[in-house]
C-alpha cells in the first residue's frame, strides 16, 4: 500500500519519528509486525485483511518508550488500546503518531488459512479511526453506531447454561492452558512491570499448568482486564491451546456495560470504571 | 520380517484396546479445529487427517508438570510418600522430527544427573511415527540432516501407502516385539495405491548451512543483528512449549504446615522471570537477549555439550508464533551472514 510507505518515509526522513511500527506480508494469507527505522526499509509496509495483530502492545516496551516519537499503523480497534494506554499513563498522545487505517475488517482463524471474518469486526464501531494523526485507506463500510449496546451470540449461549454446566465448560477449556503467557504478551493492556503470576516471594499464583493454577491465572487476568479489555481478540488468536478467552473477556465487557454503561477505548476523557473513585458510586462499601 | 500393512480401522482398534489397559496411549486428537497429541482413553476419536500437531510429543515423556516428591509431617517426623511408578506408554502420531527430538532430549536428562522421571518414561515408551506426506514453508528437517521419512528415535515407522493404510516398518527390537505381540491387527502386504502421493527428502529445501550457525553465534554474541532479527518477538513461551527439544524446567514447592508436594514444571528462557535474580537484576533484561539465548542454546551451547543441535526442524515455533517470528528465516540469515563474514 503506497500511501503508508510514503507516509512512513516522510515521517522518518523528516525526523518526525524515529520508529514506525507497521505490518509486512509474510505468506499468501499472513502478515506480521514490522519495525521500520530507516526510510529505505519502509517499502515492505502493507495493510490488508491479514493485518490482524494489535501493534499497540509494543508501545509499552522499554526500547519503544525510549524513542523520541513512534509512529504506529493502527486500526480503530487498535486505537482503542492506545486510548487506554494514554488514560492509564503508559503513553502520551504526543509520543505516538497514529497512522490510522480505515478498515473494512480483518480475518481470523489460524494461519496458513485464516478465512473467517473476525468476530470483533462484526460489532466494530470504529471502522473509521476515532483518533489519528493521519487517516489512510479507502472509506470503509459504515460502523455500528457508538450508542448501540453490543451483545455477543456466544456470550448469550454461555449465559443460558446452568452454573454447573458453566463450571464444567471452563474446567475443560482452562485445563488446556499450557501457561505460555502468549495471551499476556500479545495483550496491549497487559503491561505490568511485574505480572502477579511472576511474583514469587511468595508465589501468589500457582505456576503449574494444572487446573488450579490455570483457573487462578486466567481468572485473575480476566478480572484485571474487566472494563479495560478493548476487544482486539489478540489473546485468543495467539493461544496455542485454542482457549476461547474472548468469551471470558466479552462476558465481562457486557457486565461492565450493563453496570457502568462503559466501553473502553473510545474516549480519552473517560476512565475505566474500576480504576476510578466516584462519590456517587452505588457500591457503598467503598465510602 | 515380511512387509506388514495396517489400516486406520485396525490401528484405531489397536490403540483403543491398549488404552483400555495399563498402558498410557498418546495419539492425535482434534480439538477446536487443531490437532494435538494427547493422552487418549479407549473411546477417544483419533484424528488422522492432519499435517502436524500443534504441540510436540515431548508432553508424553516430559509432562507440563509432574510431582517429584511428596511428604507428610506428623508427630513422628517427616514421612516421604511414594510417587506412583511410571506406566508404559505408546506414543503415536509424531513425525520423524518428533521422534528425532527424543534422541536429542535424552542426552540432557541423562547428563550430569540421571533424571529417572524422564528416563523411566522414555525406556517404557514405544514410539510409533508417521512418516510425512506433507510439508509447509516452516518445515526444515532436511537442513539439519533429518528426513521426512527418517527413522531416528522411532520404534516403528508407518509409511502411507494410501489414504487409509500404512506399511509398518519396525526399526528397533522393541518395535518388532510390539508388532509380533499385536500381529492380528497387521495384514500381509497389500497393493499400494499408485495414485497416492507422498513427499521425499528433496521436496523440503535445505534452507541454510547448519555448520555455519554455531561459529557465527560464538563470534557475534553482541551483534546488532540480534535486535533486528527479534524486534517483533513479544517474549512469551509459546515457541518453547510447543518445541520438541526445549527442555527447561522449574521446581516449585506447594507446601502447608503438615504436607508438601514438589513439582517439576516447564519453564522457558524466553520469559523475563527465567533469569530474574533475587536482587531484581536481570542479566537478560531485553527481549532480544532472551531470543538470542533460545537460538544460541539450541545451535551452539547444546552442540558443545552433546555434539548435536537441539532442534530437529519441525517448524512448530514458527507456526505458533503470534508475532510472526520465523526460526528458519533467522537461521538462514545467520548462515548467510556467516558465509559473507558479516556481523
Amino acid at each position: 500500500m503506497k500511501e503508508i510507505i510514503e507516509k512512513a518515509k516522510e515521517l522518518l526522513s523528516q525526523g518526525t519519528v524515529d520508529l514506525v511500527i507497521g505490518y509486512e506480508q509474510c505468506g499468501d494469507k499472513q502478515c506480521r509486525p514490522l519495525f521500520v527505522q530507516k526510510p529505505e526499509e519502509a517499502d515492505k509496509l502493507v495493510f490488508n485483511e491479514f493485518c490482524v495483530h494489535n501493534l499497540a502492545t509494543y508501545l509499552t516496551r522499554p526500547e519503544v518508550k525510549q524513542t523520541k516519537r513512534v509512529a504506529i499503523v493502527a486500526k480503530g480497534c487498535d486505537i482503542r488500546a492506545i486510548v487506554n494506554l494514554i488514560i492509564e499513563n503508559q503513553s502520551t498522545r504526543e509520543h505516538v503518531y497514529i497512522i490510522g487505517m480505515n478498515c473494512p475488517g480483518v480475518v481470523s482463524g489460524k494461519a496458513p488459512n485464516p478465512t473467517k471474518p473476525h468476530t470483533k469486526c462484526q460489532t466494530c464501531k470504529v471502522r473509521t479511526p476515532q483518533m489519528s494523526d493521519v487517516t489512510l485507506g479507502p472509506t470503509p463500510p459504515e460502523s455500528i453506531p457508538m450508542d448501540k449496546t453490543i451483545t455477543h451470540p456466544d456470550v448469550e449461549e454461555l449465559k443460558k447454561k446452568t452454573r454447573e454446566e458453566k463450571w464444567a465448560f471452563w474446567r475443560e477449556q482452562l485445563s488446556k492452558c499450557i501457561r505460555c503467557y502468549a495471551c499476556r504478551q500479545a495483550c496491549p493492556m497487559c503491561y505490568c512491570n511485574r505480572c502477579i503470576v511472576d511474583l514469587n516471594t511468595p508465589q501468589w499464583i500457582d505456576t503449574r499448568s494444572n487446573l488450579r493454577g490455570n483457573l487462578d491465572w486466567n481468572i485473575v487476568r480476566a478480572y484485571h482486564l474487566s472494563g479495560r479489555c478493548i476487544d482486539c481478540g489478540e489473546c485468543e488468536r495467539v493461544c496455542p491451546a485454542n482457549i476461547p478467552l474472548m468469551l471470558l473477556n466479552r462476558t465481562l465487557q457486557e457486565e461492565v456495560k450493563e453496570k457502568f454503561d462503559f466501553e473502553s477505548g473510545y474516549d480519552l476523557e473517560a476512565c475505566p470504571p474500576l480504576t476510578v473513585f466516584e462519590k456517587d458510586d452505588h457500591e457503598n462499601f467503598i465510602r | 520380517m515380511a512387509e506388514l500393512i495396517i489400516n486406520r480401522d485396525k490401528l484405531t482398534q489397536l490403540l483403543h484396546e491398549i488404552a483400555g489397559g495399563e498402558t498410557e496411549v498418546f495419539a492425535p486428537v482434534l480439538k477446536e479445529e487443531a490437532t494435538y497429541i494427547t493422552k487418549i482413553s479407549q473411546d477417544t476419536p483419533i484424528h488422522y487427517d492432519f499435517f502436524i500437531s500443534v504441540n510436540s510429543v515431548k508432553e508424553a515423556i516430559f509432562p507440563r508438570y509432574e510431582p517429584i516428591l511428596k511428604y507428610k509431617i506428623d508427630q513422628e517426623g517427616v514421612k516421604l510418600e511414594d510417587i506412583p511408578p511410571m506406566k508404559p506408554i505408546v506414543l503415536f502420531g509424531g513425525h520423524p522430527c518428533d521422534a528425532a527430538s527424543l534422541m536429542v532430549m535424552e542426552k540432557l536428562f541423562g547428563w550430569d544427573y540421571n533424571d529417572h522421571f524422564y528416563q523411566d518414561r522414555r525406556n517404557k515408551t514405544i514410539v510409533i511415527t508417521l512418516a510425512c506426506n506433507e510439508f509447509d514453508k516452516d518445515c526444515f528437517c532436511t537442513s539439519l540432516g533429518y528426513s521426512p521419512h527418517g527413522e531416528v528415535g522411532s520404534d516403528i515407522v508407518l509409511e502411507s501407502i494410501s489414504k487409509e493404510a500404512w506399511k509398518a516398518k519396525a526399526v528397533t527390537d522393541r518395535g518388532k516385539e510390539f508388532i509380533e505381540k499385536h500381529n492380528t491387527y497387521f495384514a500381509a502386504s497389500d497393493k499400494p495405491d499408485a495414485s497416492f502421493k507422498t513427499i521425499g527428502d528433496k521436496d523440503i529445501p535445505v534452507g541454510f548451512d547448519k555448520d555455519a550457525v554455531k561459529p557465527w553465534i560464538k563470534e557475534n554474541f553482541e551483534s546488532e543483528e540480534w535486535q533486528k532479527l527479534t524486534s517483533k518477538c513479544w517474549s512469551c513461551a509459546a515457541c518453547t512449549y510447543v518445541c520438541p527439544t526445549c527442555h527447561c524446567f522449574d521446581i516449585t514447592d506447594d507446601a502447608s504446615m503438615w504436607s508438601g508436594l514438589r513439582t517439576k514444571n516447564w519453564d522457558a528462557c524466553t520469559m523475563p522471570i527465567f533469569t530474574l535474580h533475587a536482587s531484581q537484576h536481570n542479566p537478560r533484561e531485553a527481549y532480544y537477549q532472551r531470543y538470542r539465548q533460545r537460538i544460541a542454546h539450541k545451535y551452539s551451547y547444546y552442540v558443545d555439550l552433546f555434539k548435536v543441535i537441539s532442534c530437529t526442524g519441525c517448524g512448530r515455533c514458527s507456526r505458533v508464533c503470534g508475532a510472526g517470528m520465523n526460526i528458519l528465516e533467522i537461521l538462514t540469515r545467520i548462515s548467510s551472514l556467516a558465509k559473507k563474514g558479516g556481523k
